[in-house]
């Protein structure tokens, strides 16, 4: 009875503890629609099909010791198959140790296999249901084939997954970093199917990886990518803002306002036929630079520039939740879930037909800012 | 009747409180949260009040029967031999569902932990754990009811304090949204998940301090509603009510997607499982005793040792009877037989048992004038 649980042993340096999966369209990609019409009595024809091309990348076990500094070099394994699961096999196959799901830290989704909705929702449905996932990796979009990125070799970590991890940690200081954990994913996807994804792109010729926005994900497929800028103005209008900064020109010079503090509040109601969403925003913070010379030590001064930045922020923001919705038709805002939470009565009215009162809606930003340090000069 | 008096007052709490929670708090959320969305932890402190009053009931049968145990009760009431049936079914019944159970704690255990034992082999290795303790007095199951609360509760509290950091707790609202009839049938999965208040008739008679325990039972269903309404609003914060809804056991993959920045344990599901098989073992464990007492004391044996091996292949075949876990749901909540049985059994006999009571001394006491 002791050793009843040897059952299962696995012996720590027989396994293989993967830290990435990356996932890409494989060559047969395009078979998608006819393997639609496969049923259950012609099991064999899909089997051989490459849908996707999946790699996993782990740490080198043998560099990593006490007297070896950093992190671990990686290496990868490279599958073609038509599942996740079958990938997994697949990958055992070529593996002389276990391979072990439990220690992902990434998982980096090609541009190209958000194109495919139903291999994306096949993909999603393995993440969801396997129990061996981490609910807590980090997801990443990449412009192109995710394979090259975790080949890259960035310039300041051995790995690539080191540095994309480190770089979406950053995001509780900076908000043009968006971090998103496949447990976030999971649930923005069962609540509406829209989601917004960090996005690398991998510039070959100056040889770096930066984080370039957001990927736009609306019903399991890629609509289109928020650039940097815009994705602070969506961070500031969803309540997701953690710390960043916004900035104006005034006579000719920028002025750069550092944010660290903030308050969103959203209000929606029905005027006619219409919905309006009122969004106030509160922010606080302090100049970080202007020009020499400027005194801003001067209550009208300061007043002054507040303005400025109300007026400049709010039409900012207008305009970046109007395009998000007219255009893209998705809503990271949290607009329905608020409408669900604290106005009932109204989403059992306008549920039915939610997607259109949604596109037709009309937006209000007011913004309200409150400078209050300006550095340590006048 | 032993005229042992062993339990105190805190064995009696820890001894219901731990029989009380089970695996039902793997599974529950998903169906009660699938019916009534976000309102699941009103029907929760609902099911709390039902609970504590059917336990109220089981007392004042008790009390009335001056603390005699439940198949004396029972045979004294309705005959030996209508006493003895109903007794019998009582046992079978918890038997039924709590090795239900164990299929269903078998399952956790091997999607999470051990991937590749056999089912038979973590269900034998349970039940002979199981059978070792039974076979023991009930002074030692007490002790053991009180050793494990710590363990239980300590780590469980621990962790659900660590994923609130990651809760929104809006995910609450709105508040009293659905129709009257979900809230009717939600309510049957989350009072399947308080399944193990029969405890109180087999604990009662052995207690020091009888008059009260009245007051510890309504403690420890306190206690035991507290808990689950924690999970409840837990699981519904950290998933909203769409995620709730597709996962299949939602308070293990809360506390899977768990992360504490800066700790050195990065996956606390093999740890906190390793508490969890508490949860279900102590379960069983007083269930099985429960039952095993009956059969002893229905066919006269001589001790409870004779009893607990005849129930130990019961126990065996009807956890492994579902084919899957699709039918093991249905077996547990989707049949109309042991829904009825089970309202008989708590709701109906109790009653039943007050009322021949009472007529029976009306009737002895017009025969003696």
């Amino acid at each position: 009875m002791l050793l009843s649980g040897c059952w299962d042993k696995v012996e720590i340096d027989r396994r293989n503890f993967i830290s990435t999966i990356a996932i890409d369209v494989g060559e047969d990609i395009g078979k998608e629609k006819e393997l639609k019409k496969l049923n259950l009595v012609e099991p064999s024809s899909g089997i051989n099909i490459k849908k996707i091309n999946v790699t996993y990348g782990f740490p080198d076990m043998s560099t990593v010791g006490a007297e070896k500094s950093g992190s671990a070099q990686e290496k990868y394994i490279n599958t073609q198959a038509y599942s996740m699961e079958d990938a997994y096999s697949e990958a055992m196959a070529k593996s002389s140790r276990d391979i072990y799901l439990g220690h992902t830290k990434l998982l980096i989704l090609s541009s190209d296999i958000l194109n495919h909705k139903d291999t994306v929702k096949e993909i999603v449905d393995y993440l969801q249901r396997s129990p061996s996932i981490n609910r807590m990796i980090q997801v990443v979009v990449s412009d192109g084939p995710a394979e090259d990125y975790l080949k890259f070799k960035p310039e300041t970590e051995n790995n690539t997954q080191y540095y994309i991890s480190g770089l979406m940690d950053n995001s509780d200081r900076n908000s043009r970093i968006m971090s998103m954990n496949l447990n976030e994913l999971l649930i923005l996807l069962s609540e509406n199917g829209n989601a917004l994804l960090p996005m690398i792109s991998l510039d070959n010729e100056r040889k770096e990886l930066v984080l370039s926005g957001a990927a736009i994900i609306e019903d399991y497929e890629l609509k289109g990518v928020f650039s940097p800028i815009q994705l602070i103005n969506i961070q500031l209008l969803s309540g997701k803002f953690k710390a960043g900064k916004k900035a104006i020109y005034l006579d000719g010079h920028p002025i750069d306002y550092l944010i660290d503090g903030y308050h969103r509040k959203i209000r929606v109601v029905q005027e006619g036929n219409k919905l309006v969403i009122n969004v106030d925003i509160k922010l606080e913070g302090q100049i970080g630079g202007y020009y020499v010379g400027k005194k801003i030590l001067d209550e009208g001064e300061l007043q002054k520039i507040q303005n400025a930045f109300n007026s400049s922020i709010s039409e900012d923001l207008r305009k970046a939740m109007e395009l998000a919705i007219k255009e893209y038709g998705i809503d990271p805002f949290g607009v329905r879930e608020h409408i669900e939470k604290f106005n009932p009565s109204l989403w059992n009215k306008i549920e039915k037909d939610w997607k259109t009162k949604y596109k037709e809606s009309s937006v209000n930003v007011t913004v309200d800012t409150k400078i209050r340090r300006i550095g340590a000069t006048q | 009747m032993r005229e042992k008096k062993i339990i105190g007052d805190f064995g009696l709490f820890t001894t219901i409180s731990v029989a009380i929670v089970g695996v039902g708090i793997f599974s529950c959320p998903r169906e009660v949260i699938d019916k009534v969305g976000s309102d699941a932890w009103i029907v929760t402190l609902v099911a709390g009040v039902i609970i504590c009053l059917l336990l109220q009931l089981i007392y004042t049968v008790m009390m009335k029967n001056n603390f005699e145990d439940l198949t004396n009760i029972l045979q004294n009431t309705f005959g030996r031999i209508l006493g003895g049936v109903f007794a019998i079914t009582f046992a079978m019944y918890s038997i039924y569902i709590v090795s239900l159970g164990m299929r269903e704690f078998v399952e956790v255990i091997k999607l999470y932990l051990l991937r590749r034992t056999p089912t038979e082999f973590i269900l034998m290795t349970t039940i002979l754990t199981g059978t070792y303790l039974v076979r023991g007095e009930i002074g030692d199951l007490v002790k053991f009811n009180e050793i494990s609360f710590w363990l239980m509760f300590v780590p469980a509290f621990t962790v659900l304090i660590f994923t609130a950091v990651n809760a929104d707790f809006t995910n609450l609202l709105p508040v009293l949204n659905n129709k009257p009839m979900d809230y009717l049938s939600s309510s049957k999965y989350i009072l399947f998940c308080f399944g193990g208040i029969e405890i109180a008739y087999l604990i009662i008679p052995y207690l020091k301090n009888k008059n009260n325990s009245s007051r510890i039972l309504r403690k420890s269903i306190m206690f035991v509603t507290f808990f689950y309404l924690v999970v409840m609003i837990l699981v519904l914060a950290v998933f909203s009510k769409s995620q709730s809804k597709i996962l299949l056991w939602p308070t293990i993959t809360m506390i899977q997607s768990l992360e504490i920045s800066g700790t050195f344990i990065e996956n606390w599901e093999g740890i906190v499982m390793a508490f969890w098989i508490f949860f279900y073992f102590t379960t069983f464990v007083n269930t099985y005793f429960f039952s095993g007492e009956i059969v002893k004391n229905v066919f006269k044996l001589k001790d409870i040792k004779l009893s607990s091996l005849l129930l130990m292949p019961i126990i065996y075949v009807v956890a492994l009877y579902p084919d899957n876990i699709a039918q093991l749901y249905t077996l547990q909540f989707g049949t109309t037989p042991v829904l009825l049985i089970a309202i008989f059994l708590f709701v109906i006999l109790p009653i039943l048992i007050l009322l021949v009571g009472k007529n029976r001394e009306r009737g002895g006491n017009t025969n003696e004038t």
